[in-house]
């Protein structure tokens, strides 16, 4: 018994040697970013700058933080918001709403509902909830699902390219 | 010398872990290195398909992947919903397909042991109990029945796998194997309001695989090892169109028990004679058990049914193996247009199983067999979900034994509608259950079985769930739940109460009230069986009555539970409970006579007055009160991307009020004594002779009908309840816990280990003390390529062979080895 536990030990400090560093929140918020070309909002929404919230996301938040601080979305600056619950929420034009809050979808597109604005989560599946884009990784690779019925309920339009390189789902 | 082979063991390993990473680094090292490096500006400039393609050169690492398998977890059996587990309102724990391969579980039952809160003991080799948080062998000092787990509700995609004739769960009688799962999901404390009866200390979800354009079009996993122990599963999965996808899948298990002999126990003031000499009570073989006697009394008299025998030799066909079964399933899935999902699922599955008995009989162990097949279907319709299933076939609970072989058809059918208004979600439902069991096929004549008759159980339920959501980090969930039984002639109802409030995305706490109920069973409302007893001095007539009105049994639950993580690579999850259980029930001695068997004899002959006894057993229900206080901790953590490690630990204490120290043997022996002790039984005697002389020659009383005449009745029970009982049949402590180390990618190792307290069980018979056990265990797994993994895996690798369940088999120390495949 005293020996496989040492050997156990033994094995364990052999493992604790690499680690690698995730860049899924750069690619997150890139992924983002890159969602404001494929995206047409109608003129209700046009303020003199691209609105993102980001609800429960702190390494997101920092990331599209470094891309607003380069990148315009067309000639538009982007102003990155944090709003703490759905309550605070303000116009924006999209909602991102990270991964340990995405019990809150329902809420969210419910509060929502008539507004101009893509609510994009960070868990599969919650297109039926909701959301108009949800992130998820498939076999290692990050991916969205895209779902043009929930899109087009807060009056955006979508290119046929984001539809077509992301999941389509109902 | 220790010291010099563990720094070889370490530098070997830190060497081939490093060079092999050197290895997998190299290969992709140049372009993601370019991408890593690229300005934020030139990432942004990035068209869609550009940055697609350079986040999959980089790829999603191995360590966020881990975290969103372990960590992050998804279940939908705890709200009717998919949601994270983090976030569910009850105590949840999923094992995925992968962690119970990786464990080196060989049947879905022993996987069980990976789960907190679970109680897995091994009975015969494969053959399992299994009890959620305990209130184990409830009420003690019957029958063995009495152990099986009757609280728990297992089920395959929501379709209940319940016996209904007696009470509990026939593993051995799942159709799926491991291939068929995707996951299990278990949920902890009373489910009732959400699944219906016999959901008390939780319910076991066995969810299918989904057939997507990934699925492997074949694929499998095959051991074999000690004691002739074969388990094997297949799977055929191929999505033809994209509205249509079917599967076939293949399991079997074959094993062999470590020993042919079986007991024959004690059953108070036995004496057991075999080829002439005395023997203590202990193991024999089935053709010494044949040639044993008690007393006066052939131990295992046969006789006949049907023109079949009825002897040991038909109870016990194979008493050197354990469990032989098979499964074969069925999928189709259907899509006909976005909102709708139609899913069949239909299959069969044979089995034989040796494992504890659940009647009276001079052994503990019976033989069952069992032949059934389901039909399956579930339909979604934007919100709203249709389920209805078939279950049916034919059981023998006690091979060689007239009247434990039934044939079955279970039908249920429910529909609820999933409806969402913002910060509310209401689920409305209805469903009907109807349980049928058959014996007169099986049986000589009427009267020889328990129900002698096809029989019925009915449940019609409504039921509704609120979700209401009032801020960002309160949630309330209120589920209730209404049966209306055709016996007993009652309505139940069912509830959970939940309060959950997420401190912060780290942190949340959750309050729960519920209360769940038994279904009536077939046994306890039908029973009807005269059991004219020839093995045994006394009694001569026990009549077994089930009770068409009684009380069903019901648990109530106060849960705490508080979940955390407090960094990305650590998720814990305590739960405290406090479960009060009641309206138990049982078989019962309700009362005794004295009876002189040959009458006629002794008025016209002369003869010697055959004097004996006629025990009436019925169904009642008792003063018992379980209270069961407990909490269950639980640790995930991702150490790196090679190492992982999860561990468990649940502390409870049962104390029973009402308890009632005398088992059914000493009642009936106490009722016996009073009889007994009668001054004027002689008078008694003589009168009871004449009066039925009197009868028989009056024409009121048929010989042929009542071939006895009674003497005495008395209904009287011992007044010796007590309070405050401690309950030992559960462990005071359970838990586990298991490291998974992957040197390098091909080689996974996983050592588990599984321990429990020690326990007391006590049956009508005697009680037995089971030692605290400690279980370890190891598979090594090789994968070859991405289709073959061969893997190495030892069970009990400490050989602890003590027995885990009340007088059933030792649990030796097993190796297997076999592969994995998938294409």
């Amino acid at each position: 018994m005293k020996k496989t536990f040492l050997l156990l030990c033994v094995l364990c400090l052999g493992a604790l040697i690499s680690e690698a560093k995730g860049q899924t929140a750069t690619f997150k918020a890139l992924f983002l970013y890159n969602f404001t070309k494929n995206i047409d909002w109608p003129a209700s929404a046009n303020g003199s700058e691209l609105v993102i919230t980001i609800l429960g996301d702190d390494d997101i938040t920092a990331e599209l933080q470094k891309i607003a601080k380069v990148k315009k979305a067309g000639n538009k600056s982007i102003k990155i918001v944090s709003a703490k619950s759905v309550k605070d929420v303000g116009d924006s034009h999209i909602v991102f709403l990270g991964s340990a809050k995405s019990s809150l979808m329902s809420t969210l597109s419910h509060a929502q509902a008539s507004n101009p604005v893509l609510l994009v989560a960070d868990k599969k599946g919650l297109c039926s909830q909701g959301a108009g884009i949800s992130f998820l990784t498939v076999g290692g690779k990050l991916r969205y699902e895209i779902c043009s019925e929930q899109i087009e309920s807060h009056n955006l339009k979508v290119t046929q390219k984001i539809i077509s390189l992301g999941i389509a789902v109902q | 010398m220790f010291r010099i082979k563990y720094i070889t063991i370490l530098l070997f390993s830190l060497i081939l872990s490093s060079s092999i990473l050197a290895q997998e680094e190299g290969k992709t090292s140049l372009s993601k290195e370019k991408i890593l490096s690229m300005s934020t500006e030139e990432l942004s400039a990035l068209s869609l398909e550009d940055l697609m393609a350079a986040i999959d050169i980089v790829g999603v690492s191995s360590l966020e992947e881990l975290y969103e398998l372990l960590l992050n977890k998804d279940v939908t059996s705890a709200s009717k919903s998919e949601e994270s587990l983090f976030d569910s309102p009850l105590s949840t724990t999923v094992l995925s397909h992968d962690q119970i391969l990786a464990s080196g579980a060989t049947s879905i039952e022993e996987a069980l042991r990976l789960v907190p809160g679970l109680i897995v003991r091994e009975k015969t080799n494969g053959n399992f109990d299994v009890h959620i948080r305990g209130n184990d062998n409830l009420p003690a000092k019957n029958m063995t029945l009495y152990s099986e787990n009757m609280n728990t509700l297992v089920m395959i995609n929501g379709r209940p796998v319940f016996n209904y004739s007696h009470g509990g769960t026939l593993w051995e009688t799942l159709p799926v194997g491991f291939e068929d799962i995707d996951r299990i999901e278990v949920v902890r404390g009373p489910a009732s309001a959400l699944y219906g009866p016999n959901a008390l200390s939780g319910v076991i979800n066995i969810i299918t695989q989904t057939i997507t354009d990934d699925s492997p079009i074949v694929s499998g996993n095959m051991q074999a090892g000690s004691l002739n122990t074969y388990v094997g599963d297949v799977a055929f999965r191929k999505k033809v169109s994209d509205k249509f996808s079917v599967g076939l899948t293949g399991n079997f298990e074959a094993r062999d028990r470590e020993r042919e002999e079986i007991l024959v126990y004690d059953r108070g003031g036995s004496e057991y004679i075999l080829d002439g000499k005395n023997v203590d009570p202990g193991y024999f073989t089935i053709d010494e058990v044949n040639r044993m006697y008690n007393g006066e009394h052939r131990l295992w008299p046969p006789y006949d049914v049907k023109g079949q025998t009825y002897d040991i030799y038909r109870s016990f066909p194979d008493p050197d193996k354990s469990k032989e079964r098979m499964g074969v399933n069925a999928y189709v899935d259907f899509m006909p247009n976005e909102h709708t999902t139609i899913n069949v699922m239909a299959g069969h599955q044979n089995s034989q199983a040796l494992t504890s008995s659940m009647g009276d009989v001079p052994t503990p162990y019976t033989t069952k067999e069992a032949a059934t097949s389901y039909v399956d279907l579930r339909a979604n319709y934007k919100g709203f979900n249709l389920q209805a299933n078939y279950n049916g076939g034919t059981i023998d609970y006690m091979m060689g034994n007239e009247g434990f072989e039934l044939d079955n058809e279970q039908y249920n059918i429910q529909a609820e509608y999933d409806l969402k208004l913002g910060k509310v979600g209401i689920r409305p439902g209805v469903s009907y259950q109807s349980m049928s069991y058959d014996d007169t096929e099986y049986i000589a004549e009427v009267g020889n079985g328990y129900l002698n008759e096809r029989q019925t159980i009915d449940i019609f339920a409504g039921s509704v769930r609120l979700d209401y959501r009032p801020t960002d980090k309160l949630r309330l969930v209120a589920a209730l739940r209404a049966e209306k039984y055709n016996y007993p002639d009652d309505i139940y109802a069912s509830w959970q109460l939940v309060s959950s409030y997420k401190i912060n995305d780290k942190n949340l706490i959750r309050a729960v009230y519920s209360r769940a109920n038994q279904s009536s069973f077939l046994v306890n409302t039908y029973s009807n069986y005269t059991w004219n007893v020839v093995n045994m001095d006394y009694p001569r007539i026990m009549q077994f009555d089930g009770n068409e009105e009684h009380d069903l049994k019901i648990m109530d639950m106060y849960e705490l539970g508080f979940r955390s993580r407090p960094s990305k690579s650590l998720l814990v999850d305590i739960e405290a409970f406090y479960t009060v259980s009641k309206d138990f029930g049982a078989l019962m001695p309700a009362s005794s006579a004295l009876a002189v068997f040959n009458p006629l004899d002794v008025a016209m002959v002369g003869a010697d007055a055959d004097v004996n006894g006629i025990v009436n057993i019925l169904y009642q229900n008792m003063d018992l009160v379980a209270k069961q206080k407990g909490i269950t901790a639980s640790v995930d953590w991702v150490i790196s991307e090679k190492l992982v490690a999860n561990g468990n630990f649940t502390y409870q204490q049962t104390k029973l009020d009402n308890y009632s120290p005398l088992n059914r043997n000493e009642v009936v022996g106490y009722q016996a004594g009073i009889l007994q002790a009668d001054p004027d039984l002689v008078a008694k005697i003589g009168q009871s002779i004449m009066d039925y002389v009197g009868g028989v020659q009056g024409g009121t009383i048929n010989p042929e009908e009542q071939p006895y005449a009674l003497v005495s009745l008395t209904e009287s029970i011992p007044d010796v309840e007590k309070d405050n009982y401690e309950h030992k049949s559960t462990p005071s402590y359970y838990g586990g816990f298991s490291l998974t180390y992957r040197p390098c990618k091909k080689l996974e190792i996983f050592p588990q280990a599984y321990f429990y307290g020690e326990q007391s069980f006590e049956n009508q018979y005697a009680t037995e003390k089971i030692d605290g056990k400690f279980l370890l265990n190891a598979k090594v797994s090789y994968k070859a390529n991405s289709n073959l993994t061969f893997f190495v895996n030892g069970r009990n690798i400490l050989n602890m062979k003590e027995r885990e369940f009340a007088f059933m088999d030792e649990i030796p120390g097993m190796v297997l080895g076999g592969l994995s495949f998938k294409f």
